[in-house]
């Protein structure tokens, strides 16, 4: 089936979601340097790069972003907008009383924040699952790549 | 054969960046990696269409594809922070050395596994410049975090 082209849901979906979130950093107390800030930004940007230049091309093929088979300007903006999300993980989790299971808990509500984000996206279509590919697939990546900016944490903020 | 070898260069360009003397911070290291691999990805969005969207007549296999996923995301970024790295030490010919060593290694590399990683064939001539003008932003886009740490340093004083 066509995908509709036009400027809709899915485009209005980046747009106010990226802008949201760029506006709640700006509006959050400052607690990293302009450098950590920066490369947290930067996390964000790549994870959702790399998951899509790699998850949706030959011959994995199981999600296509946005209206177009190749990658396009609203593609690169949804990029920019997943920006803030490796910001805000590490943000709230400064913020928070922790022992030794905390990491555990809270990789968990972020990983079914995440879900529940990417369903958003899919309902709206930014998003178009192919090959038998399902949301709850995206959990396991969601998991790793949380674990993963947790570690950037623990080696680059903490100490 | 070709994930084979991939994975051999990884090693060797892992372990090299771990021998060679680093130049930079931690933070510095891991701003460049992500800057340059996303500059990377995006770079080859045009070359890799083909492999990425499937053509008629141009068949990839799993392994061939890892193995380009592998240069695309491992191999060039930390051969970038070697050499950028390198590039830091003082003395001119030290630097000239460092870049010309490392613009060798890239033509080199995209020639001798250019299926693996720039896809399609693309000429020298567009592959220096490609290299120049790559070079010279990672190095600008390192300047300005340096500079982001340092209006830090200096508004704290």
């Amino acid at each position: 089936m066509p995908k509709d082209t036009a400027f809709n849901s899915n485009e209005l979906f980046i747009l106010i979601s990226g802008i949201i979130a760029y506006v709640i950093i700006f509006l959050l107390p400052k607690r990293f340097t302009r450098q950590q800030t920066v490369t947290m930004l930067l996390i964000g940007i790549f994870i959702s790069a790399f998951f899509d230049n790699t998850v949706c091309i030959n011959p994995f093929n199981y999600y296509s972003v946005n209206d177009t088979p190749f990658v396009d300007f609203w593609d690169m903006l949804s990029f920019v907008m997943f920006g803030p999300f490796a910001y805000l993980f590490v943000y709230f989790y400064t913020g928070i009383g922790k022992n030794r299971s905390t990491y555990f808990f809270y990789i968990s509500v972020w990983a079914l924040i995440s879900m529940f984000a990417e369903a958003l996206a899919w309902h709206v279509g930014v998003y178009h699952y192919k090959n038998g590919y399902q949301l709850f697939f995206s959990l396991p990546i969601y998991l790793i790549v949380l674990t993963v900016t947790m570690v950037y944490y623990h080696i680059f903020i903490r100490r | 054969m070709v994930l084979a070898v991939t994975l051999c260069l990884i090693w060797i360009v892992v372990n090299l960046f771990i021998i060679l003397p680093k130049r930079l911070s931690r933070e510095e290291n891991l701003f460049l990696f992500l800057t340059c691999s996303i500059t990377i990805m995006i770079s080859l969005l045009i070359p890799a269409k083909r492999m990425y969207f499937g053509d008629h007549g141009f068949n990839y296999s799993v392994e061939g594809t890892i193995a380009f996923l592998f240069n695309r995301n491992v191999i060039f970024p930390v051969l970038t922070l070697i050499s950028i790295n390198l590039v830091q030490d003082k003395g001119l010919w030290k630097k000239s050395l460092t870049f010309a060593a490392s613009f060798l290694v890239f033509i080199l590399f995209c020639k001798l596994e250019e299926k693996h990683t720039i896809v399609t064939s693309i000429s020298t001539l567009i592959l220096s410049v490609y290299f120049i003008c790559y070079y010279i932003l990672m190095l600008f886009l390192l300047k300005v975090f340096q500079l982001l740490g340092l209006k830090r340093q200096s508004g704290d004083e």
